[in-house]
């Protein structure tokens, strides 16, 4: 069952495009992960969902409910994690988290110490004075304290220092198994590839793809490499790397063996592609 | 969020009651001895100036404390109030979308309209404490130089605060429509000073006082009927609702980015 589902979300900013019927749903208990290069759609979509921006069009349930703008009841069950935090400046860490335990039900305070714990972030310290990678350790506490059934991260690792990013992929793992859902936007192939159950990817605003992790790395694209003398066939789209040339393959193999065979070849190698190589693919 | 945004507004309202605090016992303390000194030259001064205008200013009597405190000092009082008013509502809200921290806020569990009642409840306090110092200030003044007449200068002194209460609501409403800047704040308090002037320059000028919220607070006509204008007080509530109204309405309905 899903905890989100987006239907036929638009928007635009004026003429310039946000996002074009947009149709995705997150699973209850897993880990979404949500791809595109900068400028695709990835945020205005977060922020449609948060309703911080009005969409033009389009349904957004929670639940199975309509998550309408001023729903406390729903909203405060997600958490979210934008990708740059704006905190106030004046507060110490202590009582920026003070201040968010105050809009959600007690005992959110017991979490964040924990988090805070885990996570090596110095409460004392005035949030003027925070490093950006100790401000995002910051905001994903501010995401998770209250224990959300949904949280929403937006480049939440971006700026932490790989023994917290491990921590933080720890964290979200035990979340996960306590029945949290995450939308998990990212530019960082490897840790969508390491955490998500499943990935969305979204390109000049419109969803490509959504597929398990494990299907977009393992079977449906394949890297073919290949050292010939002759020219290879043009509808593969081979890439020349010195006296190799290589492509990313989708497609019935019967038919790639077949223009396989329009050449003399040297040497032949079949492979599966790091998430990286198929993202790219999908956007050229 | 009250209690946070009162404790935000706290820096803010030590500075600027203190000020008014500060310059106004200086005038109290420094003024009989001005007056004994400079009587005659005043009154020479003024003389030059047409009986109307002393009239429309209140300007008739200015050796007295309580006659400074009719003209001149009533004016200090409602620019700097109305300033100080202007900037906590163009910032009410706009601030926190400048800052970026609306997009902590926004998306918690909280209506917007919770949000921006909370603000505006706190930011209407600190006004009233604000107009209370100085009113405060003023009172004592003229009860320590023996010239107080408290009824009416309670009236004088607090009828400042129904001008202060649009002033606010109109900068929040206007801060969510076009966003908000202290230009904003200082066009709307000093704009609408302009036409109380005017007013006051000829009969045929009379009409620009129906276009300026100042008119709430007419010094003149209370020291005159002894008492507040209750059609001034209730037209006053009317447009604070209006525009505060309006403000929660937009406000609901604006991105919050």
């Amino acid at each position: 069952m899903s905890i989100l589902t987006i239907q036929n979300l638009q928007k635009t900013y004026g003429k310039a495009r946000g996002v074009t019927d947009l149709s995705l749903s997150v699973e209850k208990g897993e880990i979404l992960g949500f791809i595109g290069p900068n400028g695709a759609g990835k945020s205005t979509t977060i922020r449609c969902i948060m309703n911080l921006l009005n969409k033009n069009s389009g349904e957004i349930f929670f639940e199975g409910k309509p998550l309408l703008r001023g729903d406390t009841t729903a909203y405060a069950q997600i958490g979210y994690l934008p990708s740059e935090i704006h905190l106030y400046d004046n507060m110490t860490g202590e009582e920026m988290l003070l201040y968010n335990a105050s809009f959600y039900a007690p005992g959110s305070l017991e979490r964040a110490e924990d988090l805070c714990r885990r996570l090596s972030f110095d409460k004392k310290k005035r949030l003027r004075a925070l490093s950006l990678g100790n401000g995002k350790k910051l905001g994903l506490i501010l995401a998770l304290m209250h224990a959300p059934r949904l949280v929403i991260m937006d480049e939440a690792t971006s700026g932490l220092d790989p023994l917290i990013q491990e921590e933080v992929y720890a964290i979200l793992r035990e979340e996960k198994l306590r029945g949290t859902s995450f939308l998990f936007s990212s530019h960082n192939l490897g840790e969508v590839k390491k955490l998500c159950d499943r990935v969305a990817i979204i390109r000049e605003g419109t969803l490509i793809r959504t597929a398990p992790t494990a299907e977009l790395t393992e079977g449906s694209v394949t890297r073919v490499r290949i050292a010939t003398d002759d020219l290879p066939d043009p509808a593969l789209h081979f890439i020349r790397e010195g006296d190799t040339y290589t492509t990313l393959y989708t497609g019935d193999p019967n038919e790639l063996i077949a223009h396989l065979g329009t050449c003399r070849l040297k040497r032949l190698i079949i492979e599966e592609p790091d998430l990286e190589e198929i993202f790219l693919h999908y956007y050229q | 969020m009250f209690a946070k945004q009162l404790k935000d507004n706290e820096k803010g309202l030590f500075i600027w009651g203190s000020l008014f605090l500060i310059l106004l016992s200086a005038v109290f303390c420094i003024y009989p001895s001005i007056m004994a000194e400079s009587k005659d030259t005043i009154n020479q001064l003024l003389a030059v100036f047409p009986q109307e205008l002393l009239d429309a200013f209140n300007m008739t009597d200015i050796a007295t404390p309580s006659g400074w405190v009719n003209s001149e000092g009533m004016i200090f009082f409602l620019l700097g109030g109305a300033v100080y008013s202007a900037l906590l509502g163009s910032n009410c809200v706009w601030r926190e979308r400048k800052d970026g921290t609306i997009e902590f806020l926004a998306v918690k569990p909280v209506r917007r309209t919770s949000i921006i009642v909370k603000k505006a409840l706190a930011d209407l306090l600190s006004i009233f404490l604000f107009t209370l110092v100085a009113s405060a200030t003023i009172l004592i003044g003229l009860l320590i130089s023996d010239d107080l007449d408290a009824p009416v200068m309670l009236a004088v002194t607090l009828s400042p605060l129904l001008v202060f209460a649009v002033l606010y609501a109109l900068c929040l409403f206007l801060s969510i429509c076009f966003q908000g800047s202290v230009g904003l704040a200082l066009g709307v308090s000093i704009g609408f000073y302009i036409p109380v002037v005017l007013s006051k320059l000829s009969e045929s000028m009379k009409f620009f006082r129906y276009c300026t919220p100042f008119t709430l607070s007419d010094t003149v006509s209370i020291l005159a009927d002894g008492h507040l204008d209750i059609e001034c007080c209730a037209m006053g509530i009317l447009l604070f609702i209006i525009l505060f109204g309006g403000s929660i309405w937009l406000y609901n309905r604006r991105e919050a980015l």
